[in-house]
């Protein structure tokens, strides 16, 4: 009550911390309704085209995570831009850099496989400026976004797992 | 019994290395006697067997792997077919310079009081008679027999538990041994001193802070000069004309927090002209005065001839870290020319003397301020190129920025990019948030006359031949060949290492040869047969 109070008086309050957000609800929601599964990874689960969000809750902070999710173009990590290039018979391939020199390019493409290109094979090479993830803003009510946030929130790392 | 007299003289001859010889390098060119090839430090080689049109058919003779893991930042040398480097730390190897096969190792440990700021690493040697120079990285200076890789003699230069470190290729002069100490990060008083080739007993020393014995401590507060800096680790270059030896000195200390030490901090981020035989300064001309950004002028002072305004003058050209391009009259220490090669934003502009003007706010804060050029520079120690062909002088360049904090007690310094390694760094930056670039200007108007863009920096020198071919290397592995008229790229090879030093050229029996170090081994190539 308190923090709802609060958070009414300094008008600036987010719709997570508005709603109680419950981390089991939020991991069904990521993996069914939200399909984050298709771009981002989790403990060895899902997609490496996205950012691996294994040990996202000691990344980034609850506000954080709540404004990539309604607005992933508001913000974007250096290391997860999007790259894309052209070829020089027009085929367009887009995905993570992995590296770049003045000669070559190294990508993880859309599908997952591992591309090397020579410039001067190329007609267009370049960072994409927008994120290729939608915002979810139409798309999750205001506690199902609590939910997912409170979920990524409990994200701290890969499950140790000792040998018996 | 006269023909065996011939053949011993000319045996001796050939092994002798003379400071006749040193003085006239280019007379010789199928050897590399100097860190630069020459005492003028143009890293130019006369041979002229590799050209724009045969290079393509470059291929790769030799490779010799260093057992160390440090950086290979070491110039060779070739002396008749022999080719002497180091292997980081201080280990010196004499090679087959047309094989790569070993002659001998002479192994050196330093004392574990040894400490230095960016790796243990060494930038090579020199060479008087058939004695072998090295500094080591605890403060020492050693003699080694060329022939048989046996210590003559070990001179403590300072103490390597005070801070002092030798990093540099020594410079020979006539009969002495000059070197200079790195540290400058170390809260300690950095100095050039001269050696007796034969003994190793000191001859000179010049302090590069102002202490009280010099009428220039007033550019230092109270006794704040004793923690000055001003190391020395980049091999200077000498004029036999003249008798005049030309050093680059390194920031003041502490790096970034400029209160401690208000003025100008004199002798620091300065080229010193000194008389080789008594080490007395005939001059000085300071870049960058009072120094908050840890740009170094520990660079190798270009000598050039040319004609400058109508009349034949004695230049120095000089590739500054600070990001601006200088050219100095090397007899008085005039400044002539100064222009930016790389965007800088700590400084708008040099006034009539060479002094940067400094707009307000250009000053590391405790928030953070970014400023061009990066903290790793324009560029650094990396070795320019003059090519006395084309007339252009060649800077192995970065275009790039980093955010500087001043703090209380060390300060700290956030770049987006590291010192550098041995082995390669993945690169996802693109070219609007930095990269490397080799940039050719002619230094008679300071205009660019073309640039070859790399995507990552570069920490490669750079070596110019008398047919237009240059070779560089840099941060991304490769190693290459511009055409040094218009920088059209004529070669490339990867060699799946950090090239972190400057290329060299010689011949054996009529065939050139250029090596490069990569990662941590020795490449050589050669025309095809």
């Amino acid at each position: 009550m308190k923090m709802k109070l609060v958070c009414i008086m300094a008008l600036a309050c987010s719709a997570a911390f508005a709603q109680t957000g419950d981390a089991a609800r939020g991991k069904a929601v990521f993996e069914g309704k939200g399909q984050c599964f298709t771009c981002h990874r989790i403990n060895g689960n899902g997609s490496r085209t996205g950012p691996d969000l294994t040990d996202i809750g000691n990344l980034r902070k609850q506000e954080q995570l709540e404004k990539s999710i309604l607005d992933p173009d508001a913000e974007i990590d250096r290391q997860n831009r999007t790259y894309r290039v052209v070829t020089s018979t027009g085929e367009t391939i887009s995905g993570r850099l992995l590296n770049m020199d003045a000669f070559s390019i190294q990508l993880l493409d859309s599908k997952e496989r591992l591309r090397s290109f020579t410039k001067s094979n190329l007609k267009e090479w370049a960072f994409v400026e927008k994120s290729p993830m939608p915002s979810f803003k139409d798309k999750l009510n205001a506690q199902e976004l609590a939910d997912v946030v409170s979920y990524l929130v409990s994200l701290k790392g890969i499950e140790e797992r000792i040998a018996p | 019994m006269k023909p065996l007299l011939l053949f011993s003289l000319a045996a001796t001859l050939s092994a002798q290395v003379s400071f006749d010889r040193i003085i006239n390098a280019n007379k010789e060119p199928q050897n590399w006697l100097t860190y630069s090839g020459t005492v003028l430090g143009q890293r130019h080689s006369l041979l002229g067997q590799i050209t724009p049109e045969n290079v393509k058919n470059l291929e790769q003779q030799w490779a010799w792997q260093a057992r160390s893991l440090e950086k290979f930042e070491a110039t060779p040398l070739v002396v008749d077919g022999v080719l002497y480097t180091v292997q980081a730390p201080n280990d010196v190897v004499a090679l087959d310079a047309a094989t790569g096969r070993p002659f001998w190792t002479f192994n050196y440990t330093p004392s574990r009081d040894a400490r230095v700021c960016c790796g243990r690493v060494n930038r090579g040697l020199a060479i008087l008679g058939d004695t072998l120079f090295m500094g080591t990285i605890d403060a020492h200076l050693l003699a080694i027999d060329a022939r048989t890789g046996r210590l003559l003699w070990n001179t403590q230069v300072a103490k390597a538990a005070d801070g002092y470190s030798i990093t540099l290729a020594p410079l020979v002069v006539k009969d002495k041994v000059i070197i200079g100490t790195a540290g400058g990060d170390f809260e300690v008083r950095c100095f050039l001193a001269a050696y007796d080739a034969r003994t190793g007993k000191e001859a000179w020393r010049f302090n590069t802070v102002a202490g009280p014995d010099d009428p220039r401590s007033t550019s230092w507060t109270g006794d704040s000069w004793k923690k000055g800096g001003a190391a020395v680790w980049v091999t200077g270059s000498y004029d036999s004309d003249t008798n005049l030896t030309y050093w680059g000195t390194g920031n003041p200390g502490p790096d970034w927090n400029g209160e401690v030490r208000a003025g100008d901090n004199l002798y620091t981020n300065s080229v010193v002209a000194l008389d080789a035989d008594t080490g007395k300064l005939k001059w000085h001309f300071q870049f960058s005065p009072h120094d908050e950004f840890d740009y170094d002028s520990t660079q190798v002072p270009v000598l050039a001839d040319m004609e400058w305004q109508g009349r034949p003058r004695k230049l120095m050209l000089w590739a500054n870290r600070n990001g601006f391009m200088y050219v100095l009259d090397r007899n008085s220490g005039q400044f002539l020319l100064g222009k930016p090669f790389v965007k800088v934003t700590w400084a708008a502009g040099l006034d009539d003397s060479g002094r940067p003007v400094r707009p307000p706010g250009s000053f590391p804060t405790p928030q953070g301020n970014r400023l061009f050029p990066a903290m790793l520079g324009g560029t650094n120690w990396y070795s320019p190129s003059y090519s006395p062909k084309t007339g252009f002088f060649y800077i192995p360049s970065n275009d790039n920025t980093s955010a500087l904090f001043s703090r209380e007690g060390f300060p700290r310094n956030v770049a987006p990019i590291g010192l550098g390694a041995a082995t390669l760094q993945q690169n996802v930056r693109t070219e609007d948030e930095g990269y490397g670039a080799i940039r050719a200007y002619d230094p008679r108007t300071g205009q660019r006359k073309w640039e070859f863009k790399m995507s990552d920096l570069t920490m490669g020198g750079i070596l110019t031949t008398t047919t237009n071919v240059l070779f560089s290397g840099g941060r991304e592995g490769y190693f290459f060949a511009l055409d040094a008229r218009d920088g059209k790229l004529l070669w490339k090879v990867p060699l799946g290492g950090q090239v972190s030093s400057g290329p060299m050229s010689y011949s054996i029996n009529g065939r050139q040869y250029v090596v490069v170090a990569a990662g941590n081994a020795l490449v050589s190539f050669a025309l095809r047969q």
